[in-house]
């Protein structure tokens, strides 16, 4: 039986952006490697199957299958036949890379948003400041 | 070369998208059934009292003169009333407008689950851009807008160097739209933002665009010598030659030549549609979206315990 995908450290943890300009796959390969070296997956974790991550992703399942291809390439995660596949390690350059593209995609989404809003950069983290006064 | 693979490839998967789906077809005879009512519920009754004499519904749009002994006719005894004129024909062409891309954002959002695997009916489709309304109103009003100041602009420039400019302008509103529309239906985003999506979106693909909507074009050609004008050619010299001047099957040859025509534009065009899809999910996903294949993934689609 599939495990309940609201639940998945995986799925809960990957944020795709479409308009990020950088191929879904490499946002996916980047965002699993983030979370294991973030402690967040385990070795030995069981990931979930293409099908289901495409379909929670709103993806094709073949980039889903891509993202895995690489990662199993890369040596981060192991799939094995009729089991299903499950995470390796990532070693700690890989992982801050990884982390550090994440972060540059938070970066453009934030200056995306920014824009949206009609807020410059300053203008926007006065705000944050602000809303963490008021929560203190 | 590269591209032109990917751009076969892609080609390919769109032929089998549409294959599968035929019922894909269904939104653009739904789209060009619904521009028709419109047209004929905006106009018919304007002919009819033209034709009958009755100037009622004439009125809020024109003056009409009393008859003289020089204009008896009544369509020489109008006088138009500009204003009101060009707020309803203006919002005719803003609903044909949005019938057009209301069903064109339901074919592309049903394209677009069905290449990720999912299975998707008629009815669904239009869910899904009902889901999308507020982006394909928006969508609706702006291209509109861009078409009518395209085609007034059209009318008004004589200088030869102006025209050339606004043609190019024209095909690069064509090109964005072309690829847009996707965007629309993916993301329901603002006009603006959907037309900087495009551009992003172009520049990476702009090779599998091209090779593709030409690839496209050549299929449909082919197609359309091999399957209209071949055998459309062979039952009018059958008709008149061969089986002792039988005028129907003659007749029958002349008239596959357009039928068809207009068959395999509509397929085609349908195509071209899935294509757009399909390139949107290649350009955002960095993968060539070939159809799952379960078998083929099996490394990866173990169930979980």
């Amino acid at each position: 039986m599939e495990r309940d995908t609201n639940l998945d450290p995986v799925i809960a943890g990957l944020k795709i952006d479409h308009r990020s300009g950088r191929p879904v796959y490499a946002q996916i390969a980047d965002g699993i490697k983030a979370l294991i070296y973030g402690s967040r997956l385990k070795p030995g974790f069981q990931l979930p199957t293409v099908r289901a991550l495409a379909e929670a992703l709103d993806i094709n399942p073949n980039t889903a299958a891509r993202a895995y291809r690489e990662l199993e390439h890369e040596g981060v995660i192991n799939s094995r036949v009729g089991r299903g596949t499950f995470v390796e390690g990532v070693g700690k350059a890989e992982g801050e890379k990884a982390v550090e593209s994440r972060l540059k995609e938070l970066e453009l989404e934030f200056q995306s948003r920014c824009v949206e809003l009609g807020l410059n950069k300053a203008q926007f983290l006065e705000y944050i400041r602000k809303g963490q006064g008021e929560k203190k | 070369m590269n591209k032109i693979k990917e751009a076969w490839a892609l080609i390919k998967l769109s032929g089998r998208v549409l294959g599968r789906n035929p019922f894909l077809v269904a939104y653009i005879l739904a789209s060009g059934l619904g521009v028709s009512v419109l047209f004929g519920a905006a106009l018919t009754p304007m002919a009819v009292n033209l034709n009958s004499g009755n100037t009622q519904l004439l009125e809020p749009y024109a003056r009409v003169l009393p008859a003289e002994a020089g204009k008896k006719k009544l369509t020489d005894r109008i006088e138009p009333h500009w204003a009101p004129l060009g707020v309803t024909a203006a919002a005719v062409y803003f609903a044909g407008s949005l019938i057009i891309v209301f069903f064109n954002v339901a074919f592309l959002a049903s394209v677009k689950r069905i290449i990720n695997g999912k299975k998707v009916t008629f009815k669904e489709g239009l869910g899904l851009a009902w889901e999308r309304r507020s982006a394909v109103l928006q969508w609706a009003l702006f291209s509109a807008t861009v078409g009518v100041i395209i085609n007034a602009l059209k009318g008004y420039l004589d200088n030869w160097l102006a025209r050339r400019v606004l043609g190019l302008a024209e095909l690069g509103w064509k090109l964005a739209v072309f690829l847009a529309l996707p965007v629309v239906a993916a993301e329901g985003v603002t006009p603006l933002q959907a037309l900087r999506r495009s551009g992003d979106i172009f520049r990476k693909t702009w090779g599998q665009t091209f090779a593709g909507g030409v690839g496209i074009g050549v299929v449909q050609l082919a197609v359309w010598l091999l399957v209209g004008v071949v055998p459309g050619i062979v039952l009018f010299y059958l008709g008149l030659y061969n089986t002792g001047s039988n005028y129907g099957l003659a007749l029958a040859g002349v008239g596959w030549l357009p039928l068809s025509l207009i068959l395999i534009g509509l397929v085609g065009e349908a195509m071209l549609m899935v294509f757009r899809m399909v390139l949107y999910v290649f350009a955002v996903e960095g993968v060539v979206p070939e159809e799952y294949k379960e078998a083929e993934c099996a490394w990866f689609v173990a169930m979980r315990a």
